[in-house]
């Protein structure tokens, strides 16, 4: 499988200011990728890079085999800042910026209308822009950097400013496109979407990337064996034998809780998250022990342990 | 392939600008209705309009004077009517154009108030509060007074403690200009009449004597014998000037405004999705442009087809219609260029007016030097200005206009040359500034950035 975009070496600057900073970066055709960070992290200069609309200072890109200039038409792009036409109607937008991607008149109008239909926007070819709510209006915008079926699709920040319903929505039809075989890049600061809907996630922080790899990966190589234990009666003796235990790295109990979190070794044999059979008899000279959860790592524990700190930290520092 | 898909994105993006501006309801209003209107008007309506009398000059005028002459000169001037030379000049004026809808002894009836006056001699001046109470209640509409020195034949030399008499007129409150008008024209000839009797001369005879004949002036050609209309000949110049200047000006604000706008409703990085910055910046520049095409021909159509239909075509020969679209293209496209590298580095409005200062000022020389250069369009200082970017197409526009003799075919070679050569330079400068402009936000770029921005690669 040939790759969809290729980044060598990608730096940009503004002033001394270095947004991207020697990004190296590989996206197979196909995949549904999600781009992360924190705000001012550098997502959507790499972005705006990828779409030829902003120049690197170093490094090179090529989108689809070449420069994304001469590959416009295959590329759909919801850019950070949305806008719209105000006083154009909603139909002739549509129509104006597929016309622009190089799609004929021949079924536009069709076109528009199943996509309207699609996005649960039935009925507002007529309306103004301006008339829409701003989650209509985001719509229309996904569905303008989509109407020409593109090979490649750049979403940035997508589901910013979305209702729940709305967002799933979006979630959904951005799906069901990267099953019709499209690759599909979205950057997000919202960890736990990218998490419902990638194949692969590449994290990048303070103009660096810092995480690339297929979701199953990620928790392959970040899969701490975080295990949660809810007991009744006086947890002490418990943690101090899995205190003892070679496989635990670290321990916290919560005893006004009744909880016991702790975190074990990573083992790289054992590829499938499961708990060894020694810490379980340690559990088995228990009594009172509720429940055992052996929780799967989220992107949020994974960015921790890489940053140090939350996106939302960061997003606060920003 | 590739070539013609950027050229039908440039196609796309011009007619988007050119429908979303020029197929508008205010615009076909503005540049459409009011010539349209402004047409009608000429033809139809406004020699109705003139011959439109106004209301009745009715009621008393007291004049108070000592000896009544002066009274029973108001009676006769009103009896054989009064004499309002503007008017009959006006009058004259435009029942001599073709197609008016005067014919030369009709009067303008806006201009000549019809009176049914009933002039009231008093003689006694101490009476003068007495009638102007009557004034307030309405029972009279003007009192004249008359002092003797107004009727007394003024001194052949004056001295310099010579004091001309005043003529003291009441009217009421709601007095219409044009009855106040026609008072004053009517009490001042009835006072004329009488210093030239009091002179011993007779007054008819003396106002036929300053009767200004009528001029015809004849312009002899090649092709023979043309009437000409010395004073259009001096205003077509001007007129055609301004008529390039300003659609100009109107266009390449466009441009400046639709490319703030897309900026400011961040639609740009959409845009910017689809075509190339070039591709954009073509594309509005030539939306525009056909909205500049559709202008002239709407309001130099007009004035064009008037002339001919006025039997005064030859005001605008072929020639100079030829040069003036050549420079209008020249003039276009610097404004519009300039425009489109303004609009392109701020996001408001006012950041635009600060940038475009000096600019305008340049370009507003053009309507500072008319008068020189239309004066003497073959000057040195004429030549130089006409060959001077970016003044190059509006100053020649002026010169081709007023020269009696046609211009040396080198200067408008040269003119073309630099003015082209300055449409390809402001081409350039704007596209350096474009393709960084249209993506920044926030404060506008300082000189120095701008020089940047030029320069980067």
């Amino acid at each position: 499988m040939s790759d969809a975009i290729t980044l060598g070496s990608v730096t940009k600057r503004y002033g001394s200011l270095t947004a991207v900073d020697g990004v190296d970066l590989c996206i197979p055709e196909g995949s549904l990728c999600g781009f992360l960070g924190p705000n001012g992290a550098g997502k959507s200069t790499t972005i705006r890079m990828i779409m030829s609309i902003i120049y690197p200072d170093d490094g090179t890109i090529s989108v689809l085999g070449g420069s994304a200039l001469d590959r416009k038409d295959g590329i759909g792009y919801l850019p950070e800042e949305r806008g719209l036409y105000r006083k154009m109607r909603v139909g002739e937008f549509l129509k104006y910026i597929a016309r622009l991607k190089g799609i004929g008149s021949v079924g536009l109008t069709q076109r528009v209308d199943q996509w309207l239909e699609r996005m649960e926007l039935p009925g507002v070819q007529r309306k103004r822009c301006q008339e829409l709510s701003k989650g209509m209006q985001q719509k229309i915008q996904f569905i303008a950097s989509v109407i020409h079926d593109p090979e490649l699709i750049i979403l940035d920040e997508p589901f910013s400013g979305l209702d729940p319903v709305n967002a799933r929505l979006l979630g959904r039809t951005v799906r069901e496109i990267h099953e019709s075989g499209r690759t599909i890049i979205f950057s997000t600061h919202v960890l736990h979407q990218a998490e419902q809907i990638c194949d692969r996630v590449i994290m990048i922080n303070r103009g660096r990337i810092v995480l690339d790899g297929s979701m199953p990966e990620i928790r392959r190589q970040f899969d701490p064996r975080s295990i949660r234990i809810k007991a009744t009666g006086n947890l002490d003796s418990l943690a101090q034998r899995l205190e003892e235990h070679p496989q635990i790295r670290s321990l916290e109990t919560q005893s006004e809780e009744g909880m016991i979190e702790l975190r074990m070794e990573h083992e790289e044999e054992t590829p499938e998250p499961r708990i060894p059979s020694s810490v379980l008899d340690c559990f088995n000279q228990q009594d009172g022990i509720c429940t055992v959860e052996l929780r799967q790592p989220t992107l949020d524990d994974i960015f921790v342990e890489l940053v140090g700190s939350t996106i939302e930290d960061l997003d606060g520092d920003s | 392939m590739r070539q013609g898909k950027g050229i039908n994105k440039i196609v796309q993006v011009a007619w988007r600008d050119f429908r979303y501006t020029a197929l508008t309801p205010a615009f076909l209003m503005a540049v459409v209705g009011v010539p349209l209107l402004l047409g009608v008007a000429a033809l139809v309506i406004y020699p109705i309009l003139l011959a439109q009398e106004t209301s009745v000059l009715k009621g008393r005028l007291v004049v108070v004077e000592q000896t009544g002459e002066v009274a029973t000169l108001v009676e006769e001037v009103l009896e054989r009517g009064i004499h309002n030379e503007i008017a009959e000049e006006m009058a004259k004026a435009i029942s001599s154009l073709p197609g008016s809808g005067l014919s030369g002894d009709q009067k303008l009836g806006f201009m000549n108030v019809p009176t049914e006056l009933e002039v009231e001699a008093i003689r006694d001046p101490g009476r003068i509060e007495e009638v102007k109470a009557s004034l307030r209640e309405g029972d009279c509409i003007a009192i004249a007074v008359i002092s003797p020195a107004l009727i007394e034949v003024p001194p052949e030399e004056p001295g310099e403690d010579y004091e001309a008499p005043s003529l003291e007129l009441f009217i009421s409150p709601e007095s219409p200009p044009q009855h106040v008008a026609t008072l004053e024209q009517l009490l001042l000839e009835a006072l004329a009449e009488s210093r030239a009797i009091n002179a011993g001369y007779d007054y008819q005879r003396i106002r036929r004597i300053l009767e200004t004949p009528l001029m015809k002036v004849v312009r002899i050609t090649e092709s023979g014998e043309e009437g000409d209309h010395l004073k259009l000949r001096m205003i077509v110049p001007v007129v055609l000037m301004m008529l390039l200047w300003t659609i100009s000006f109107t266009s390449g604000n466009y441009v400046l405004t639709t490319t703030i706008e897309e900026k400011s409703n961040k639609v740009m990085e959409v845009l910017l999705s689809a075509v190339s910055p070039m591709q954009l910046m073509a594309g509005k520049i030539l939306g525009q442009a056909a909205v500049a095409g559709l202008m002239l021909v709407m309001y130099g159509g007009i004035a064009v087809l008037g002339l001919f239909a006025l039997a005064m075509g030859d005001l605008v020969s072929m020639n100079l219609l030829v040069l003036s679209c050549a420079y209008f293209v020249i003039a276009y496209f610097t404004i519009a260029t300039l425009m489109a590298a303004i609009g392109s580095a701020v996001t408001e409005l006012r950041d635009a007016q600060s940038l475009m200062g000096p600019a305008v000022v340049v370009l507003c020389l053009p309507l500072l030097l008319w008068i020189p250069i239309n004066n003497n369009p073959s000057s040195t200082f004429a030549v130089i200005a006409g060959l001077t970017p970016p003044l190059v197409p509006f100053v020649m526009t002026l010169r081709v206009a007023a020269s009696p003799e046609p211009l040396p075919a080198w200067e408008i070679i040269t003119s073309l040359i630099l003015g082209g050569g300055t449409v390809v330079f402001m081409l350039w400068l704007c596209a350096r500034i474009f393709r960084i402009g249209v993506l920044m936000q926030g404060k506008p770029p300082s000189p120095v950035e701008l020089l940047r921005w030029i320069r980067y690669r």
